[in-house]
């Protein structure tokens, strides 16, 4: 090896990160096993956490990392002992995310995502580490950019544009969005759909733990008034989810930020849990502009980058949010100062004439 | 492409060992299945039961036959700017793999793996990921580096 860089463990804060994905992953089968075992529960519920911590102590012990000068190397693995080798020229997106009870320890998770094939997870996931790494792992970054940029230049001496040095820390434009439009793109997302039938699900389930007894004197009373009682109902859990979808999604997209330094976009998101996403602007793939039927009303757009990895959303489709919600006349003047390679209209759709238009013209060309 | 290298012939030995290893698990599902007909009476175990043990045995047999002909024709090559990769005598496959194309390398050994010191290498690009069942450490170490030299060249046609 070249330059054999230091083993660096991660945070002790892992540790307990460890400890809840054990729970989570056993915590069904703890559920099948504890309460079939009466006499030994208490062995049995004592086996389990020591296992849990057993495994997340070794877990802990085994994960180490290496910044060295080309690239990152992330040890990990209890049995299968596994090397992985990330050159920092490989790199697409670094995702951050801070809880808010991790700020103050200037820890937070952090996720780095080449465009290799394996791309429903992160190449690299550090589940809580000092925020210094992330900084250490970009301007390693940068250095092997600049290396990288001065060769040519020096060479061919034809584009002085391109030789001046790129200010990659001074920040260069900043949107930011506008609490007004916040609110809209909440009011305007259908995840109140999905929402909504989870609580009708849960609203069910209710209904079926309460006693059947305790149930039929209700009912007896109450019979003449069903209709009411369902329908108040059915308004509550319309208003619950309306709420809740509303809530979410402002949380989410709380005080987004999106910023261009030099070659890199970066977004910064959410209330509770503080999310950022960075990615080069050459390893954008495409952009992508969406409107629900809502908010085509609404003459709200919202702008997606897609990248070769599967940064952003977990939940919404894998793209990188770059402007949540903008007003589709503006999209691209507004995206202009970001991306410089952003067409400047809309391709208008010609409707065909004649008997055949209709269909036709639905399929954009 | 005759001209390519054996992999370490320490790899018979992991794959035999791993021959084994799938043929306890094919039967202890079919002991499971057995000891289910013995004493919870789930007579429609029966079947399953031989097929479980039948399949054990079979591909014990098959994979135990099959590791000198695998070790025979599998080689691999690493040139200067590609690794290739070829495979089988019956159903020939090669594969080139640009390192320039390269996204990340990972090296992992299992217990039996590392009981022969040896390294499972998966070389991952854009598209697909190869894996090359295992190689001296040192081997191993060298392809990394040239892996990563290149990677760190080659900016022209990034992903």
């Amino acid at each position: 090896m070249t330059s054999e860089a230091p083993k660096k463990h991660l945070n002790a804060f892992s540790l307990l990160y460890y400890a809840y994905k054990a729970v989570l992953n056993w915590g069904v089968f703890a559920i099948i096993v504890l309460p079939a075992q009466r006499t030994h529960f208490l062995a049995a519920l004592v086996t389990l956490i020591f296992l849990i911590i057993a495994f997340s102590l070794l877990k802990f012990f085994f994960f180490t990392y290496q910044i060295s000068d080309e690239m990152l190397t992330i040890n990990s693995g209890i049995f299968v002992k596994r090397h992985t080798h990330i050159p920092y020229g490989r790199i697409q997106t670094v995702q951050r995310s801070q809880w808010f009870f991790l700020k103050p320890f200037q820890l937070e998770q952090l996720k780095i995502e080449t465009a290799g094939h394996e791309s429903h997870r992160p190449e690299v996931v550090f589940p809580v580490v000092a925020e210094s790494v992330r900084e250490a792992i970009e301007q390693k970054r940068l250095a092997l950019g600049k290396a990288d940029q001065k060769s040519p230049t020096a060479v061919q001496g034809i584009t002085p544009t391109k030789a001046t040095p790129i200010q990659s820390t001074a920040v260069r434009q900043e949107y930011q969005i506008n609490p007004h439009d916040l609110n809209i793109f909440a009011l305007t997302s259908f995840g109140i759909l999905p929402l909504m039938g989870i609580l009708a699900a849960i609203y069910g389930k209710i209904q079926e733990y309460i006693p059947q007894q305790f149930l039929n004197t209700i009912t007896k009373e109450i019979v003449s008034q069903s209709i009411l009682i369902i329908s108040v109902a059915v308004v509550l859990i319309v208003i619950i989810a309306i709420a809740g979808s509303y809530l979410s999604l402002v949380q989410k997209y709380y005080q987004f930020t999106l910023t261009s330094t030099g070659d890199q976009l970066r977004t910064y998101q959410g209330l509770l849990q503080r999310k950022s996403v960075t990615i080069p602007i050459n390893r954008i793939q495409a952009l992508r502009i969406k409107q629900n039927v809502l908010r085509q009303w609404a003459k709200l757009a919202t702008i997606q980058a897609l990248a070769a990895s599967s940064a952003g959303d977990d939940d919404k489709g894998n793209d990188m949010m770059i402007l949540p919600v903008i007003k589709s006349h503006d999209t691209f003047d507004r995206l202009k100062p970001f991306i410089n390679w952003v067409p400047t209209h809309f391709v208008q759709l010609n409707k065909i004439p004649g008997k055949t238009g209709f269909i036709l013209s639905v399929t954009p060309c | 492409m005759t001209e390519g290298t054996h992999l370490p012939s320490k790899i018979k030995r992991v794959w035999q060992v791993s021959a084994f290893i799938n043929f306890a698990i094919w039967l202890a599902i079919g002991i499971g299945c057995y000891l289910g007909l013995k004493f919870l009476h789930w007579e429609w175990l029966f079947w399953p039961g031989i097929g479980f043990g039948a399949i054990a045995i079979i591909d014990l047999i098959f994979e135990l036959i099959l590791v000198p002909y695998r070790y025979a024709f599998w080689r691999y090559r690493l040139t200067d700017d590609a690794v290739e990769l070829q495979s089988g005598y019956i159903f020939k496959k090669m594969v080139s793999i640009p390192i320039a194309r390269v996204q990340d390398v990972t090296l992992s050994a299992g217990p039996v793996l590392q009981s022969q010191k040896l390294q499972k290498v998966d070389v991952t690009t854009a598209s697909t990921s190869h894996k090359i069942d295992g190689l001296e450490p040192q081997v191993a170490e060298q392809l990394r580096k040239q892996i990563m030299r290149l990677a760190v060249e080659v900016k022209e046609n990034d992903v």
